[in-house]
């Protein structure tokens, strides 16, 4: 017994002590928890209205900071938790933590729709339909006579400022504490890598949908809490305290202030600025909301990435790469690179009949026609605004065809979501790198892997694989920005490959790397091939591609002007005019 | 027949209205088309705008006609002061760049608002210029109104013009369209941004020196007109602002419009409900363009 | 394959003395947030401490300091006739900002960290209602200045009301329509908690009076147009244009109302007329209009030309009603504990509820549950940019000036 638990209880410590941070925090929570105990009544409601904000932080972070979609309007599931949680007191006399049970669920219930419909909505204007769902919100409270209408209504369960701040502060650590979880599993991962470049998650097989909802459901459940308490603690609801406009601003300042997106930015803001603000009010009243915002200046100018990047310099409170490090794989537990594509090589696996699609006017593609079989390398060669990126994006389902027909197999691929496309095993690189700036070179690997594993030991153990194979292994933890751009190149393939694809798609892999880098992409690509993989590779580079190449098609203008064997094609005096041009202006619209 | 006139005359107040919300937003659509920056204390240049109108009628019994040119230059001032001591240290680029720019512009309506609320205090005020009612055949109309939604709708025409025409206008709309490219082409871009920026300022004073006679306001109600303002521009697309002239007649209609017929209190519902549908089926607004991926 | 390695930096680890002290900073800084601010306690020899929060800062802040103002006033007048229980008798009171839970959280101080005597209302229903529950978990007897009936609905019997309730606040206003003959009445409500019970109060009193309400609507409290309101309530053809409303919804009324030439014999407003602004803002179209108030400096209740005089040589400028229901709060305040002979908060609260006192606003009477029915209300007129009162005629500076006349 004492033996097994003797290497436990070291391991645990050993933990401890390699996150210390939680140490810290465990403290912190503990002298609040004193506060709470054994402070007077005012302290407690200081600490209750502070870890209010730290919950509200958290949860505006999860849905603005992980998902990247900006909320002017999360106070309105706030809003809702309360209204949820008084009528459970009022009419139905529940228990607080039932009601607070109640307007969770409520919340979350609600915020699937919504979030389904306003998801789809970008960037500042996502942001104002949730201020303006936040204020219809209030509108309804104030109409309806349910529960005191504008005037408001007492709730008759109301705990003591002990209780409430206790309570509160559970909450509080809960946020932590699932901010922190959300930071170290899969979620998180595809919360981040969408944030970062949302179509390049779909490629890599992410249904990003349905994470930013669940995002959103977890943000509107949080919000909801903080609601449901808020009224045990003050005992009084009305429209005007329950959708409150500057508790949404004061929680994204606060958010803002400790480094939006990081797991301890929400905390440390919002207990900053709620301190310094009772202070301030304590000392100036007058002038605290002018000091305030004088604050907020300095803060913005001279702090861009909150507080918490001031840590970050000096190393602290930097996020911990998920499940890392990279476990070293032994020869015995390699798996293939490729499992799921292997099949007859020659065997046809996608197929375009006549694909066109129209912008405008503009014809980009013109009844095109390809097939790609599976062990072969189709390259696709053309002058700039031949139409090959819309065929690509047309494939992947980034685009929909006006005419014409793309079978994977023999599954239809139209109308399917591009990450649906991407998992039943067509993977693409973009023309430019499109890397997740917030991921290590390991997650960025781990995220499609997860999509294409059974389990989260294989998805482990193929993402080190390919880290290994990759020659990256030693910058498992280097931000992608930090790569050379050869590096990145490779990340990119790897990424696509770790979907273990029966198409690979690349998009000018090629373009801009020295021929010791080219050797290397041919060896991967003759890999992938050999494990009966199908590879179409758009190359403007015509050298680098066709020694390896099958077959190669020529687009100009959005048609096949030739296609067939590669040195039979290049003698084609079409395609010659098409690449050294009759003297025309070529077009520009790439 | 009366049923009639009462239709002709809601829908008239209702374009007048929507004149009088486009010139309250009409600063703020013109930084957001050039800078892509929300200018969160927009609503505060109003406000204080207005209150010292206020002020130049107590001392002086001043009328708009001397409060607008006033306002107009200090707030031009006030814009020069705030993109040069704040504006231009900010990163606005990057992710997180709308975001930075949005702290910035709250920071400084907090600090705006609250200085006025101890200069001014918490009271609605307003000043009694252009009370009357013209007789238009059988109807009345509101001077105020009238007076109001012309300048409004002059203003639309002139920056139009300005823009189109122009060659600072032109200047100002290339690097709307695109900074990197005006940079390239030699223009000092960053003088461009100032100039919008104190451009926008003080329509945003002008505004707040003429509507104060429409509408009372108070140290504090800056956040409020900041959100309608902003809503409007956003219902006509960010930055357009033809769409912007549309979706402020079309909001002005619905509102004086549902407001008779469904009852105030849907009037505001509504309001928000078409802005929401709006986002939901044209998130690019009524006019604007979608953008390029 | 080892073509791109590089040498690679070690990664920094967390310094761990750094760590530590950080660890110490923190919590030192909660060990003194606990320590500051631990001061108060009551002892039976100082002062009776009066606690109360008050909205200092912020939009509302104006009228609240006049509150404040009638308070400080009230308190000197007890000390100088010698203080409460053979003690003096001092304030403590901090600035709520017009926020709810700020409130809450102020009187929570109150109650258990300053330990008060005696607490007294905040400025504004909303706050009233939001600390309502805490004072009575605390079982402290509180006179508010709350004019809505639903703080004093039975729930929280320890406090008393001690402003006009809001459903009397227009009743003279009916009264004087009624002596004109008056038949019909339009009525505006701002969607706010006050004016809507203000408005179930007019409707009553209307019913009883024989004066039909042809026309009713409510708007929500940022509505900029009224327009069509006011074209919808001209429609109607009533004698009377009545709005329960605050400043800039009045202003907005009369301001349409002018403009698109609707008219009646009467427009009256709840709470707009009252305030100094209205003229400023209005200029002649102010002329005419009648407001209603609590108090005026002129009426001849108890005590009211000594207030009046005193409030001016203390702070320079003229009270207003809300200074004069602070004052006589105060009285009230000093009467209950008189007669309650200690500090003994339920014997105050029932020294409240038997209370017949003259004060400078009035006769303060309460029911059984705490509700005001002694204070009136009175109805001003603007004349020649001047507020004049009215009504009740016994009262009057002024004849009241009606029928209004076409704009």
């Amino acid at each position: 017994m004492t033996r097994t638990r003797a290497p436990r209880v070291a391991i645990t410590l050993a933990r401890l002590r390699q996150e210390r941070i939680w140490l810290l925090f465990g403290i912190v929570v503990l002298a609040a928890a004193m506060v709470a105990l054994f402070g007077n009544g005012d302290q407690a409601q200081l600490l209750f209205s502070t870890c209010l904000f730290v919950v509200l932080a958290y949860a505006w972070n999860i849905i603005s900071g992980l998902s990247g979609y900006v909320s002017f309007g999360q106070v309105g599931f706030f809003g809702i938790g309360a209204y949820m949680a008084a009528t459970c007191q009022i009419a139905w006399q529940w228990d607080w933590y039932l009601a607070a049970l109640g307007a969770v669920l409520a919340a979350i219930v609600l915020a699937l729709p919504l979030g389904t419909v306003m998801l789809r909505l970008q960037g500042i204007f996502f942001a104002l339909g949730m201020f303006g769902l936040s204020r219809i919100g209030a509108l309804i409270a104030t109409s309806t006579s349910l529960v005191g209408g504008s005037m408001g209504e007492p709730v008759p369960i109301v705990g003591t400022t002990q209780e409430t701040a206790l309570a509160m502060l559970g909450c509080a650590v809960g946020a932590v504490v699932l901010t922190a979880w959300l930071l170290r599993s899969p979620l998180g991962l595809r919360l981040l890598a969408l944030r970062d470049d949302e179509k390049a998650a779909e490629a890599s097989g992410i249904n990003t949908n349905a994470s930013k909802v669940t995002a959103f459901c977890l943000s509107a459940g949080l919000a909801a809490l903080a609601g449901s308490l808020y009224v045990w603690n003050v005992g009084f609801i009305d429209p005007g305290s329950a959708f409150n406009n500057t508790y949404e601003l004061q929680t994204i300042l606060m958010v803002l202030f400790g480094g939006i997106g990081t797991l301890w930015g929400p905390l440390l803001g919002a207990v900053v600025i709620s301190l310094i603000s009772n202070a301030l009010w304590a000392q100036f009243p007058q002038q605290q909301q002018i000091i305030l915002g004088a604050l907020i200046l300095i803060a913005v100018i001279w702090m861009p990435g909150g507080l918490v990047s001031l840590f970050q310099r000096f190393g602290w409170l930097r996020r911990r790469p998920v499940w890392g490090p990279p476990p070293p794989v032994e020869a015995e537990e390699r798996l293939p690179l490729f499992p799921a594509a292997v099949g007859n090589v020659g065997e046809p696996v996608l197929g375009c009949q006549e694909v066109t699609r129209r912008f405008g006017g503009l014809t980009a593609l013109n009844r095109v026609s390809l097939e790609a079989r599976s062990g072969h390398i189709v390259a696709v060669i053309g002058p700039n605004g031949a139409g090959k990126t819309t065929l690509f994006n047309l494939i992947t389902g980034f685009d929909r065809c006006n005419g014409g027909a793309i079978r994977l197999g023999k599954m239809l691929l139209k109308r399917l979501a591009p990450y649906r496309i991407a998992r039943a095993g067509i993977a693409r690189t973009f023309q430019t790198c499109r890397p997740f700036p917030s991921l290590t070179a390991w997650e960025t690997l781990l995220l499609p892997a997860l999509v294409a594993s059974a389990s989260k030991e294989e998805a482990i153990r193929a993402a080190a694989q390919m880290l290994e194979r990759l020659a990256l292994r030693d910058q498992w933890d280097a931000s992608p920005e930090s790569l050379p751009p050869g590096q990145l190149r490779f990340l990119e393939i790897g990424r696509a490959l770790m979907l273990r694809p029966r198409v690979l798609l690349l998009d000018e892999v090629m373009a801009g790397m020295s021929p010791e880098e080219i050797r290397l992409i041919h060896a991967l690509l003759r890999e992938a091939v050999a494990a009966g993989c199908a590879v179409i590779a758009i190359e403007h580079v015509v050298p680098a591609i066709m020694p390896i190449a099958d077959h190669v098609s020529v687009l100009d203008f959005g048609t096949t002007i030739a296609q067939g064997r590669p040195d039979e094609v290049l003698r084609n005096p079409a395609v010659i005019e098409a690449y050294l041009g009759t003297g025309e202006e070529e077009p520009v619209n790439a | 027949m009366l049923q009639l006139q009462t239709y002709l005359l809601l829908l008239l107040t209702g374009i007048m209205w929507g004149g009088v919300y486009l010139l309250m937003a009409f600063g703020l659509n013109l930084i957001y088309g050039v800078m892509k920056v929300v200018n969160l204390a927009h609503g505060d240049f109003i406000v204080v705008a207005g209150l010292l109108a206020v002020t130049l009628y107590g001392a002086f019994q001043a009328g708009p006609v001397l409060a607008i040119p006033l306002a107009t230059l200090l707030f031009l001032l006030v814009g020069l002061a705030v993109y040069r001591g704040l504006l231009a240290h900010v990163d606005t680029t990057g992710s997180q760049g709308e975001l930075r720019t949005l702290l910035i512009t709250f920071g400084l309506s907090s600090i705006i608002s609250n200085i006025a609320l101890l200069i001014w205090g918490g009271q609605y005020q307003s000043v009694p210029f252009f009370q009357s009612a013209v007789r238009l055949g059988p109807l009345f109309l509101p001077e105020s109104l009238i007076v109001s939604s012309l300048v409004a709708f002059v203003l639309a025409f002139a920056v139009q013009f300005w823009l189109t025409r122009t060659r600072w206008g032109r200047l100002v709309r290339a690097t709307a369209q695109s900074e990197l490219g005006a940079a390239s082409c030699g223009l000092n871009t960053g003088r461009i941004r100032l100039l919008t920026f104190a451009l926008g300022a003080a329509m945003a004073g002008a505004a707040g020196a003429l509507t104060v006679v429409l509408i009372p306001v108070q140290a504090a109600s800056g956040g409020f007109v900041t959100v309608q303002a902003f809503t409007l521009i956003a219902l006509g697309g960010l930055g357009n602002y033809l769409g912007a002239l549309l979706a402020a007649i079309l909001l002005g209609v619905i509102e004086v419009s549902s407001s008779y017929f469904l009852g105030a209190s849907a009037a505001s519902a509504m309001i928000y409900l078409i802005f929401i549908l709006v986002l939901i089926v044209r998130p690019q607004g009524l006019l604007g363009h979608r953008g390029r991926i | 394959m080892a073509l791109f390695q590089r040498p690679h930096a070690p990664r920094r680890s967390l310094p761990s003395g750094h760590l530590f002290i950080a660890c110490l900073l923190l919590i030192a800084l909660v060990l003194s947030a606990c320590a500051s601010s631990t001061s108060g306690g009551s002892s039976s020899s100082g002062p009776i401490r009066i606690g109360f929060s008050i909205t200092e800062t912020g939009p509302q802040s104006a009228p609240a300091k006049f509150d404040l103002q009638g308070y400080q006033l009230g308190v000197e007048a007890i000390n100088a006739q010698g203080g409460l229980l053979g003690r003096k008798v001092q304030l403590v009171y901090y600035d709520d900002q017009g926020s709810a839970s700020t409130a809450v959280q102020l009187y929570q101080r109150l109650i258990t960290t300053d330990k008060v005597d005696l607490l007294v209302g905040p400025y504004q229903t909303d706050l009233t209602s939001a600390i309502a529950p805490l004072v009575t978990r605390y079982k402290m007897a509180m006179p508010a200045m709350a004019a809505n009936l639903e703080p004093f609905s039975g729930r929280y019997p320890y406090l008393v009301q001690s402003i006009t309730q809001t459903p009397r606040y227009m009743i003279p206003v009916i009264d004087l329509a009624a002596t004109k003959g008056y038949k019909t009445l339009a009525l505006l409500i701002q969607d706010t908690a006050f004016p809507r019970e203000l408005a179930q109060g007019i409707k009553q009193e209307a019913a009883s009076r024989g004066i039909r309400v042809v026309f009713e609507a409510t708007y929500p409290a940022d509505t900029n147009d009224f327009t069509a309101l006011v074209l919808k309530a001209g429609a109607a053809k009533p004698d009377m244009i009545i709005g329960a409303t605050y400043l800039a919804d009045a202003e907005g009324i009369i301001r349409a109302a002018r403009a698109s030439n609707v008219n009646a014999k009467l427009f009256a407003f709840s709470i707009g007329p009252v305030e100094p602004e209205f003229g400023s803002a209005l200029g002649d179209a102010a002329n005419g209009i009648l407001g209603t108030t609590l108090w005026f400096p002129t009426i001849k209740t108890s005590g009211n030309a000594e207030f009046v005089q005193k409030f001016r040589a203390r702070f320079g400028r003229d009270p207003d009603y809300h200074a004069a229901m602070a004052y006589a709060t105060m009285q009230a305040l000093a009467a209950a504990v008189k007669m309650a002979g200690s500090l003994d908060q339920t014997k105050i609260r029932d020294a409240y509820l038997k209370l017949d006192l003259q004060t400078v606003a009035g006769e303060f009477k309460l029911n059984s549950l705490g509700q005001q029915l002694g204070y009136q209300s009175y109805v001003l007129q603007w004349q020649n940019g001047k507020q004049e009162l009215v009504w009740p005629s016994e009262v009057a500076t002024s004849p009241v000036q009606l029928p209004h006349p076409n704009w």
